[in-house]
């Protein structure tokens, strides 16, 4: 069964390249790569958000290192939130597995391997929504648990693996906070943003970013969030959201490893989640 | 798995610690940045042990710069390594260095040359696994540049700014420009297939201009920057053409040097637009 990659792209080829190194160094048979583009100038606000120039080096780059990819570019900025739903849309109209990354995360070489096993071996299950994989993870509980997997409430959503049917009802919940969100920009519109998204939540006090609201879309839709309990990717970022030096610093460098063993994937998954 | 790293504050040597940590290794920092000296032997033997390997990117860097400052460049860049290289004997610890392909005669290369030689002669004298990578033009995000010229970050940060580009020669000297973490990815895998006594060369095998160069980053910085010649500096050559044999890394790495000139400039240049103030380091 072919399997479908997307990556969001904005303006930081830099990272990108990270990215698409790491995915070449899994075996990519059966498997199509989509980067879903996001564009320069806000389609809202007519506001440039970005230098054309880096858009162009972003498509530049996945078009040297996955030739075999397809592009999904945007026209102009429509921001995270809509670009997200864009790549989740279009995995789930193709494929019926499928990852979705953002172009800052690189995973590990047997991680689509890896994930095309979990996703077989659950198909069975009706309580999952994706597979997440921790950004870090404590090196003793790696080595104790590699091979499990376990319920994470709040695993993060830049690296998802899952089954178009397990993700539909998420997918719809997503899709509402898009639309409602869909009038202003993150940046500029803040105030009205955070109004419309709350009262979407039922005026709960939810982290309004698109990444609370995919976590929100699982939890509102009975899906959990399963991950495997080590490292199978990590974030790049020196800037961004994601590990910057400043939460290296904190939880440890040691943490941001990934998980390299070839022989994992001969390994039966193991719901830890009781551990 | 930990792996020390000398210079892991550096240009490279912060590359090589990201590209570990994919690899599933465990970089453990050492950098003069933070007190670390690798002159320092005790200090040095200490982070070492527990380590499985050592990459070593330490040094003072230069090329004319490197004449003003003889004896520090001595001290680091050759009796470091002899440190480095006693450490990693005593440890029976792996280690990866970081050399040069180029043959200038400026203090900088000198004594690469002759830090490579003594690597060689722990490795055929002392039994030490020891591998040499011979690096051509690293560029990429988060290179310094101000104090020493190395020619990607200048021309970039000068093609930013609308200023023109200094090109020292004619600019028809030819260089081989690698990716940075094309580089560290050749490091990691140096070590991994434990190659040693090997000395690699590591770079794409393509040779551009600084001419070309220029032009490129022009064009793709998107100013108005013309070109301005200077004479060559001191310890350059007025005609070099250095380019990497890849075939050695093609048949034991099972890998070569491949993110394009361009794309990789562009990701580069897009990095500088939004970065280039953090990486300047003053006179």
């Amino acid at each position: 069964m072919r399997l479908g990659i997307g990556i969001l792209g904005w303006n930081r080829p830099y990272y990108l390249i990270e990215t698409l190194r790491a995915l070449r160094d899994n075996d990519l048979t059966d498997c199509d790569a989509h980067l879903f583009q996001d564009g320069a100038v806000c389609r809202v606000t007519g506001a440039v958000r970005a230098e054309a120039r880096d858009i162009e080096a972003d498509v530049a780059v996945f078009r040297a290192m996955l030739p075999g990819g397809t592009i999904h570019q945007h026209e102009q900025r429509v921001g995270i939130a809509e670009n997200r739903l864009a790549q989740l849309g279009y995995l789930s109209e193709h494929y019926d597995l499928w990852l979705a990354l953002e172009d800052d995360v690189v995973v590990s070489s047997q991680y689509v391997a890896l994930m095309r096993n979990l996703l077989e071996d659950w198909a069975g299950r009706d309580n999952v929504g994706a597979f997440s994989s921790p950004l870090w993870a404590e090196q003793a509980v790696q080595e104790r648990l590699g091979y499990h997997v376990s319920e994470r409430p709040n695993g993060p959503v830049s690296v998802l693996a899952t089954r178009t049917p397990w993700f539909a009802p998420v997918l719809d919940r997503f899709r509402q906070y898009c639309e409602v969100i869909r009038p202003y920009e993150y940046r500029d519109g803040w105030p009205e943003y955070q109004t419309a998204v709350r009262q979407l939540f039922g005026g709960q006090n939810i982290v309004v970013s698109s990444d609370g609201t995919l976590i929100w879309a699982f939890q509102a839709s009975g899906r959990r969030l399963w991950g495997v309990v080590s490292t199978r990717a990590i974030t790049l970022g020196r800037d961004g959201t994601h590990m910057t030096p400043e939460i290296y610093q904190r939880v440890g460098y040691a943490a941001g490893v990934v998980h390299q063993h070839p022989e994992e994937l001969a390994v039966p998954f193991v719901d830890a989640t009781p551990l | 798995m930990k792996a020390l790293v000398t210079g892991s504050a550096g240009f490279i040597g912060g590359h090589l610690c990201d590209r570990l940590r994919v690899h599933g290794y465990t970089p453990v920092g050492y950098d003069l940045r933070d007190g670390d000296d690798v002159m320092d032997g005790e200090r040095l033997i200490a982070r070492a042990r527990g380590c499985d390997a050592i990459f070593d990117c330490a040094g003072v860097l230069g090329t004319a710069e490197t004449f003003a400052d003889l004896e520090r460049t001595v001290d680091v860049n050759i009796r470091g390594t002899l440190r480095v290289l006693e450490v990693a004997s005593a440890l029976r610890i792996p280690l990866v260095y970081l050399s040069l392909k180029q043959t200038w005669h400026n203090p900088y290369m000198i004594t690469k040359r002759a830090a490579t030689e003594f690597c060689q002669m722990y490795g055929e004298y002392h039994g030490l696994p020891v591998v040499v990578i011979r690096g051509l033009n690293a560029y990429g995000p988060g290179q310094h540049w101000g104090r020493v010229r190395k020619v990607v970050p200048t021309f970039i940060v000068q093609a930013l700014q609308g200023e023109p580009l200094v090109v020292y020669g004619s600019g028809e000297q030819a260089a081989d420009f690698v990716y940075v973490s094309d580089m560290a990815e050749v490091m990691v895998r140096a070590l991994e297939r434990a190659c040693w006594g090997h000395v690699f060369d590591c770079g794409t095998g393509i040779s551009t201009s600084v001419n070309e160069l220029a032009g490129l980053v022009i064009e793709l910085a998107g100013g108005s920057s013309r070109l301005q010649y200077a004479r060559m500096r001191q310890g350059e050559p007025q005609e070099s053409a250095q380019v990497a044999e890849t075939a050695p890394m093609r048949d034991l790495l099972g890998f070569v040097p491949d993110v394009p000139l361009r794309e990789g400039m562009a990701a580069t240049v897009a990095w500088y637009r939004a970065h280039w103030r953090e990486t300047e380091v003053a006179a």
